[in-house]
């Protein structure tokens, strides 16, 4: 992990209020389900970076898919080409691959640390659900398309693919691994459901991500005891029989 | 330029050391930051036991700021010495331990315990933390209660003693004069102010626990006034904490009186806040002719 200073070299603004944005830089290698810490301004409010899932790493790019939803993701999709923003990267524990016929479940901006998963995977079958066609993005991966898979797309108004939630849709065929990112209800009904092994990507609020504050909590269980750890260091990626999906 | 400085029973190489709860146990930040080239490391607050602190969430973000409620997470003074210690001790640097207890005695045991390793340089009593007991409560509110912990540990060790305490008390400068009256070779000042944060449309706490603790830039004023009231009153050195986050931060703080300061949540934001910091203060002091820091300690002009 490494403070980098980066500088915008591509974004595009996606249907569904995405961002799109490339930032390039001297960026040490990452590993699918790694995240970044990006500063969304020099000034002191807001406080805290914010963590983004990593899309795609090539080159000396970092790729990012960012749905604006307060302040800080505002601030980031405002910096202009060229532009320099702080990057600290990379961060957290990743998924692990798995050989074999696996399942990629991915809810609105989950999909993010999975298409960077399938770029690294043979074959794979893609569940990804969104509440309105306009919250799919898969257009946007048109490499993906290029891949060996299958992909089910699954929309709450069925304005795009299956109608329903992505967990009304979880294949009933045998994968060896599954891997899940998404929002929590999601994830924990994915994880009622699936009787398979899989592992899951948790999103928590985060003060620094590399481990200083413990201010990321989660509460799992390991060797059969309750333990609380941090999702930016033990994490975020857990395996299924570890996180305890109620978490006050 | 001499950026030596005498504080607390010890000298430090300059005077920008990390705060406890945002540096982990130093080691963290190495990938980030020079360790060398901090004046000391104070690291996350340690009980005689392993921790597991207040359930999530235990953070918000506040303008300037963020409220945290982490409640002393912590591996315990045993497994801290196996498995950190030897480590950090590799960095030409001091390292302060910060001693929390839920019983008084517990901060004792802890004290007693580093007393022993030899590259432990002082032992600092967390008084203060706001998320362990109910209401925010916490020893440094009263005078009598410090006096009694700063007393019991001075007892077990001749390593410099600090305390660490809270500004949120009407007696602030009787728990500071009853720290020096105890024994207490520094207070470190402040700590994190007792705050909340809602939501209404859920109706409840944005945190786990009722209140949590302010930090950041948002707390400099308050930070600056504590810390100017203590060192204009009482005749024991004062390490300044509370929302510093850039050298001129750190100068204002030593003008009022402290002999150094810590670095906390700017460091979150910004992992080797403490080498900019110190940078930018030297070169300050150079533009306006002072050849050490020692030169603005104290030196506040009033009104
Ligand atoms: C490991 C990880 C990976 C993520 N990957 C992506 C991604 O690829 N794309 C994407 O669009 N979003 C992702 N998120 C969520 C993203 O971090 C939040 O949407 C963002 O921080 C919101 O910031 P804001 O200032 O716009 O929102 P505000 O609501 O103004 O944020 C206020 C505070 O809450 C925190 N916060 C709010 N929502 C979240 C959340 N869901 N998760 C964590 N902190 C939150 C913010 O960090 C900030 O401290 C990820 C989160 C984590 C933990
Ligand atoms: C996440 C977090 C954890 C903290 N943990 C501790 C701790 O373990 N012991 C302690 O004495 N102070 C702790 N503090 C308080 C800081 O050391 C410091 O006194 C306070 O945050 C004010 O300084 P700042 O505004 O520069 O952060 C913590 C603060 C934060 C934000
Ligand atoms: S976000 Fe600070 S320890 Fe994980």
């Amino acid at each position: 992990m490494k403070q980098v200073e980066g500088e915008v070299r591509r974004k595009f603004f996606l249907k569904g209020n995405f961002l799109f944005l490339e930032i390039e830089g001297n960026f040490p290698p990452s590993k699918p389900g790694q995240f970044a810490m990006l500063s969304p301004s020099p000034s002191f409010d807001p406080f805290l970076r914010r963590p983004f899932g990593i899309l795609f790493q090539d080159g000396n790019s970092l790729f990012f898919l960012i749905k604006i939803i307060g302040r800080g993701t505002r601030l980031i999709s405002e910096k202009r080409i060229g532009e320099r923003i702080s990057v600290i990267t990379p961060l957290g524990n990743g998924f692990t691959l798995k050989e074999g016929k696996v399942l990629l479940a991915g809810g609105g901006t989950g999909i993010v640390p999975l298409v960077y998963l399938a770029s690294k995977l043979k074959g794979f079958t893609l569940l990804y659900g969104a509440k309105t066609r306009d919250e799919i993005l898969i257009d946007q991966f048109l490499w993906l398309k290029a891949m060996p898979r299958e992909i089910i797309i699954t929309t709450e108004d069925g304005s795009a693919g299956k109608k329903g939630l992505l967990t009304q849709h979880i294949p009933q065929e045998d994968f060896s691994y599954a891997y899940v990112s998404g929002p929590w209800p999601m994830m924990r009904e994915f994880a009622r459901l699936y009787k398979g092994e899989a592992e899951f990507s948790l999103e928590t609020i985060m003060g620094c991500g590399f481990g200083v504050c413990y201010g990321c909590a989660v509460r799992v269980r390991r060797n059969g005891r309750e333990k609380i750890v941090r999702a930016c260091m033990e994490g975020p990626v857990f395996k299924k029989e570890e996180v305890i999906w109620t978490q006050r | 330029m001499d950026t030596k400085v005498k504080a607390g029973g010890l000298v430090l190489k300059n005077p920008v050391i990390l705060a406890s709860g945002t540096a982990g146990y130093g080691v963290e930040l190495a990938p980030f930051l020079d360790l060398n080239r901090v004046g000391a490391i104070v690291v996350k607050g340690l009980y005689p036991y392993e921790r597991q602190g207040n359930p999530p969430p235990r953070l918000w973000e506040t303008p300037c700021g963020l409220l945290n409620s982490i409640g002393l997470q912590g591996v315990g003074m045993k497994r801290f010495a196996e498995e950190y210690l030897p480590q950090l001790s590799r960095y030409e640097t001091h390292i302060i331990i910060n001693a929390c207890g839920q019983e008084d005695e517990e901060y004792v045991q802890v004290v007693e315990y580093f007393s022993k390793f030899p590259s432990v340089s002082a032992l600092e009593l967390n008084l203060s933390c706001p998320n362990v007991r109910e209401g925010g409560k916490c020893p440094a509110m009263w005078p009598r209660w410090s006096y009694e912990i700063v007393k019991a540990a001075r007892e077990v060790t001749k390593k410099p003693l600090w305390a660490k305490l809270t500004p949120n008390t009407s007696s602030l400068v009787e728990v500071a004069s009853a720290c020096r009256e105890a024994g207490a070779d520094a207070v470190s000042l402040v700590n994190t102010y007792l705050a909340m944060a809602v939501d209404f449309r859920t109706r409840r706490s944005r945190l786990s626990t009722l209140f949590g603790g302010l930090s950041g830039p948002a707390i400099k004023p308050l930070a600056l006034r504590a810390v100017y009231l203590v060192a204009s009153s009482v005749d024991v050195d004062v390490i300044g904490i509370g929302g510093i986050s850039s050298g001129e931060d750190l100068l204002e703080f030593l003008l009022v009186g402290a002999k150094a300061v810590q670095i906390g949540s700017v460091t979150l934001r910004e992992p080797a806040a403490a080498e900019r910091i110190l940078e930018e203060a030297v070169s300050l002091l150079a533009e306006e002719g002072y050849n050490n820091f020692n030169e603005i300690i104290g030196r506040f002009q009033g009104v």
